[in-house]
C-alpha cells in the first residue's frame, strides 16, 4: 500500500508530457528510476 | 506522417471530447492513406503507446485517457470530463492537462465514492490509500486487468 501523494508523484512524469511531440516511453531503467522518486522500491516495482 | 502524429491525434481527439478516431478518421485527418495510418496503429499498440479493442483497430486505451467510459472520471477546471484507465491515469489526465482537477472513483475496498483533488498542482490532503494488485513487471500480462 502507498498513499496517493505517491501515486500523484509517479503521475507528473509518467504521463505530463504526452501532448509533447517525440515523446517516448520511458526505458525500463527510467521507469524504475520515477518508481524509487516516490519511494517506491522493492521486488514490486522492478520491471 | 509519422507515428508520432497518429498517437498525438489520437489523444487530441480524446482530449477535445470525441469518441477515439478510427484508422479512417485519422487518415483523412493527417491527409494519408488509410493503409498508412492503420500501420501506424498496429506499430503503437505492438509498442504498446496505445491498446486496441482485441482482433479490431478501435482504440480503448491511450494512455493516461480511456476510449471507452470507466469509474475513474476526471472533471477538469475548465469543464470537461475525461475518463482515466484507472486512478493512475486519471491523476495522469490531470498532470497531462496542466490545470486544476479531480478525479472521482470508487474505494476498491469498501466501494464508496471517492474524490482526488488537484490544485496548484498539489493533491490537496485524503486519508485514501492506494493498492496495486499485479506486481510492475506483469502489469502488460494483461493490462485492461491490471
Amino acid at each position: 500500500m502507498f498513499t496517493p501523494e505517491q501515486l500523484w508523484s509517479i503521475a507528473k512524469p509518467w504521463h505530463g508530457h504526452r501532448l509533447e511531440r517525440g515523446w517516448r516511453r520511458f526505458t525500463l531503467e527510467e521507469a524504475e528510476g520515477v518508481f524509487e522518486s516516490a519511494g517506491l522500491t522493492g521486488p514490486f516495482w522492478r520491471l | 506522417m509519422t507515428d508520432d502524429d497518429v498517437r498525438l491525434h489520437i489523444l487530441r481527439e480524446l482530449i477535445a471530447g470525441g469518441s477515439a478516431p478510427s484508422a479512417g478518421d485519422t487518415a483523412a485527418a493527417l491527409g494519408v492513406p488509410e493503409s498508412d495510418a492503420a500501420a501506424a496503429y498496429d506499430r503503437l499498440a505492438a509498442s504498446r503507446v496505445i491498446v486496441l479493442q482485441p482482433g479490431t483497430r478501435d482504440v480503448l486505451m491511450a494512455a493516461p485517457l480511456s476510449a471507452v467510459p470507466t469509474p475513474h472520471v476526471v472533471r477538469m477546471a475548465d469543464g470537461r470530463s475525461h475518463y482515466g484507465n484507472c486512478v493512475w491515469d486519471a491523476l495522469g489526465v490531470i498532470a497531462l492537462l496542466g490545470q486544476d482537477g479531480d478525479v472521482e472513483t470508487v474505494c476498491a475496498d469498501c466501494e464508496e465514492p471517492l474524490t482526488l483533488t488537484i490544485r496548484g498542482g498539489a493533491l490537496e490532503p485524503t486519508d485514501a490509500v492506494v493498492h496495486f494488485a499485479v506486481p510492475a513487471a506483469r502489469w502488460w500480462e494483461d493490462i485492461v486487468f491490471t
